[in-house]
């Protein structure tokens, strides 16, 4: 991968991780989705992934919940995002159609994390957590479908002239450093 | 942009409605609840008024006057599992305790369950089916 495409890697995580931080006080409701929806558009399907796995193991490290049980159901369901978009929604830029989907994701979210925590909790019944995850799934699947309709247009445009503002000066640093 | 108004209007709305159709936690702030548990025989082995205030919930006022089995902690996401009471234990694989709030099912556990001043608290040990 070239060092142009690693870096807007990393400050795409950085968004991603700081608008989450900062927007904690409510509970689900974040720009998370549609930002990686945006990303879902701009990068390719392995790009995407890479920026999920960092994106996880931040965000556990940094709130104390670097456990398998909260791990791998958070690579699972963001992972989902990507997989969704480049597959089955191939790669539409319709914001109706994303904004549907991020209402789905918010419930789907949820559910990821039902198996483990059965196997955390040695309770093998499923409708509790179901239904005491009902409010914040309601909240984020709002959330979610929200500001995807709002602002998956504005952010993926912004996003691809930037990404070409940027390969330009690096093309131009790259060519002088050349000379 | 009509459309998208539109549709955020029913988007909000659908979830302000759902959201205040499940039950909320709620609850008084001081007040005496009866508890009663039956065991797996359905013989009542407690039957008992106890009062509580503003920082109790149900485990703090069981646990101040039972000898009580929980699975996990309140940080939990879900807070802790009531697994028994005394001598009523269940595992909650075969057996699991039933909660109900004046004949009603209850819907959290026994860290978020609100308490209401006069409810009766109704613990039963049942069989999974």
């Amino acid at each position: 991968m070239a060092l142009r495409r690693m870096i807007i890697l990393a400050m795409s995580v950085t968004i991603l991780f700081v608008q989450e931080q900062a927007l904690m006080f409510i509970p689900n409701v974040q720009f998370t989705v549609a930002l990686l929806v945006v990303y879902a558009s701009i990068f390719t399907y392995k790009e995407n992934m890479i920026l999920i796995f960092v994106y996880v193991i931040l965000d556990n490290l940094y709130m104390g919940t670097f456990s398998p049980f909260y791990l791998m159901p958070m690579l699972i369901a963001w992972s989902l995002i990507p997989t969704v978009y480049h597959f089955l929604l191939r790669r539409t830029t319709n914001e109706k159609k994303l904004a549907c989907f991020g209402l789905v994701f918010g419930f789907v979210y949820g559910w990821v994390f039902i198996p483990f925590h059965m196997i955390q909790t040695g309770i093998h019944t499923w409708w509790p957590y179901l239904l005491a995850d009902l409010p914040f799934e309601i909240i984020m699947a709002t959330s979610g479908f929200l500001t995807i309709l709002w602002t998956y247009q504005p952010l993926y445009r912004l996003m691809r002239s930037e990404m070409a503002k940027l390969e330009h000066q690096f093309d131009t640093a790259y060519t002088l450093a050349k000379k | 942009m009509k459309l998208k108004i539109t549709l955020s209007f029913i988007a909000l709305s659908l979830a302000v409605t759902l959201l205040l159709l499940l039950p909320g936690r709620g609850g008084d702030e001081a007040g005496i609840i009866t508890v009663k548990v039956y065991d797996s025989s359905s013989v009542q082995v407690v039957d008992a008024d106890y009062t509580f205030d503003g920082d109790d919930t149900l485990y703090t006022v069981l646990n101040e006057h039972h000898d009580l089995r929980v699975s996990g902690s309140k940080s939990d996401l879900y807070g802790r599992v009531f697994l028994g009471i005394d001598d009523v234990v269940t595992d909650f694989n075969t057996t699991f305790i039933y909660i109900e709030i004046d004949g009603e099912e209850a819907r959290h556990g026994i860290d978020y369950l609100p308490l209401y001043d006069g409810a009766i608290y109704t613990f039963t040990v049942k069989t999974v089916d």
